[in-house]
């Protein structure tokens, strides 16, 4: 597969989990374009063992964990340098203020149903969230949704259980109010 | 339904099912209301996941993508020197090098210490052949005529012992059958090794939680029977418990039941006395007066979201048994009373900031709008 021809099929994919993993479309758009310069460059030695977008998605959802890590390390370093912070960012190029763009739940005033998933789902841990977005939006089997995260099926299976029921109280709580 | 049905009806909705494990399924939906109800509820929930819109990407995105690769492909620049300049750099580095080396594998100066006095100049010797101490506490001091340093010739000065160290506490001797006195463990810090782990500690954590809120009683407040300026307590649904009380945040909270004698008497039927009948005052509400109690109740009431933000030095929260709304605040002499209407709806509707104040408050409910 060709560089153009990979593109084309995945980035608007990996774009897409990025938004559901980040809530923000220019976080997205920073991991989206990590993970895919991570799968350019390692697409030589795609072999197959999987399917391409599964492969695609465990590149995308590796990098967002990094990120997730890494942001907590400078959190908690930025409490106790006071103000002396590093800010090369290790994963990549410095990453510009998001100043022009809003974050998904003020930019989607229309869009209020969608806001409140958006937010209700970034109240799952990491893993969780990447499980329910992985099977609900991208009808990702438990093996492929196994394979992508390197777990067994049968934890993505009790794992999307209790995400898909802690995600129906904090929607119906949302309601309620 | 226990969650392992729930969790085999989620993989029915998954198509995660053997096909036998499916027909099984298929006949219990056929049979069980409860779990084509518990079907719908899973499906409803999916649909409303998926109604999370698809985006195209951002304009541009493509041209960034090249630009971010161009820029992760650059290679690293080496500063080269002139030529002419490379024998000076070289001697200076190996200078350096050197002088680092010589540093750390010199041999230490001796140095020379005054020990004692030699007639009339002191005696220096180097620190290889000075004493382990300067002084020798054995010998006598000898030195200045009596009365210019306050001592006699050949005076020996007593050096008294150092002061013995604390004795440590005596353990006071336990009584046959008395219980050991256990330190509480230090608390570590959890430190998970996988999200599996913090997840499960979160939820046992959790647990506990829940646990110690269902564990606590219900406080409300009434007047006391012989001042209106008190504000008593009771507890409205009275597990078997001996009473305590404990202020938190500015709020009494009553925690088991209530003592027999004060609540038989909060409880006694009609009466002519009428101190006792003030006392069977109707319990109304709270009123809280900080931010911990303020989330606790908050959170025990089942209301959705954050709590109001109330400024606690000039504020306070009403909280309301039944969703209401404040109609009426009125500062009395010896106490304040605040009126409140039910109206129904939300829990949200119990929570109302209002002033502060150092005088006890009444809640009186009024009859609602006809």
């Amino acid at each position: 597969m060709s560089e153009s021809e990979f593109l084309e099929r995945h980035a608007e994919l990996v774009y897409n989990l990025a938004l559901r993993l980040t809530g923000n479309r220019t976080d997205a758009e920073d991991l989206a374009q990590d993970a895919l310069i991570r799968a350019l460059k390692a697409l030589p030695g795609f072999r197959g063992e999987s399917q391409a977008s599964t492969w695609v998605y465990r590149i995308t959802v590796n990098a967002w964990k990094n990120r997730v890590r890494s942001e907590k390390r400078r959190a908690f370093w930025r409490t106790v340098s006071f103000g002396f912070i590093d800010t090369d960012d290790e994963d990549g190029p410095v990453r510009e203020p998001a100043a022009d763009e809003p974050p998904l739940d003020q930019g989607l005033e229309k869009e209020e149903g969608s806001s409140v998933v958006q937010k209700a789902l970034l109240q799952l841990e990491e893993n969780d969230r990447a499980i329910v977005i992985l099977r609900e939006l991208e009808e990702k089997s438990y093996e492929e949704i196994g394979d992508a995260l390197d777990l067994p099926a049968g934890t993505v299976k009790s794992r999307l259980f209790r995400a898909r029921a802690k995600l129906k109280t904090l929607l119906e709580r949302t309601h309620a109010s | 339904m226990n969650d392992e049905m729930r969790e085999r009806l989620a993989a029915y909705l998954d198509g995660a099912l053997s096909p036998e494990d499916r027909a099984t399924v298929e006949a219990q939906l056929a049979r069980s209301e409860e779990l084509r109800r518990e079907l719908e509820s899973l499906k409803a929930l999916s649909a409303t996941l998926k109604s999370l819109p698809r985006e195209k990407l951002p304009p541009g995105f493509f041209a960034r993508l090249e630009a971010r690769r161009h820029r992760a492909l650059k290679p690293r620049t080496w500063v080269f020197l002139p030529p002419a300049a490379r024998p000076l750099a070289f001697a200076m580095s190996t200078a350096v090098v050197a002088l680092v080396v010589w540093d750390k594998t010199r041999a230490p100066e001796s140095i020379h210490v005054p020990v004692g006095w030699q007639g009339d100049r002191a005696a220096v010797v180097s620190e290889a052949d000075a004493p382990t101490a300067q002084f020798d506490f054995a010998k006598q001091v000898t030195g200045a005529a009596a009365g210019g340093s306050g001592l006699a010739a050949n005076q020996t000065i007593a050096v008294a012992p150092a002061a013995p160290a604390p004795a440590a506490a005596r353990k006071a001797a336990r009584a046959p059958g008395a219980p050991l006195e256990v330190a509480e463990p230090a608390a570590t810090a959890f430190v998970a090794r996988s999200e599996e782990e913090r997840s499960a500690f979160n939820e046992r954590q959790h647990e506990y939680l829940e646990k110690a809120k269902k564990e606590m009683g219900i406080a409300k407040v009434i007047q006391r029977a012989d001042s209106e300026d008190d504000i008593a307590l009771d507890v409205a649904e009275p597990p078997a418990a001996r009473v305590s009380e404990r202020r938190l945040g500015g709020v009494a909270a009553v925690r088991g039941a209530a003592s027999s004698q004060r609540l038989g008497a909060m409880s006694a039927g009609p009466s002519d006395d009428p101190d006792a009948t003030r006392a069977r005052a109707k319990v109304v509400a709270l009123l809280l007066t900080g931010p911990e109690t303020l989330q606790a109740a908050w959170t025990a009431s089942g209301a959705a979201g954050d709590p109001p933000a109330a400024d606690f030095k000039t504020q306070a929260v009403a909280m309301l048994p039944e969703p209401g709304l404040i109609v009426g605040i009125q500062d009395g002499k010896k106490a304040r009373i605040i009126r409140w209407r039910p109206v129904g709806g939300e829990p949200v509707l119990r929570f109302h900031i209002v002033p502060a104040s150092d005088k006890p408050t009444r809640f009186v409910q009024v009859p609602p709008a006809p």
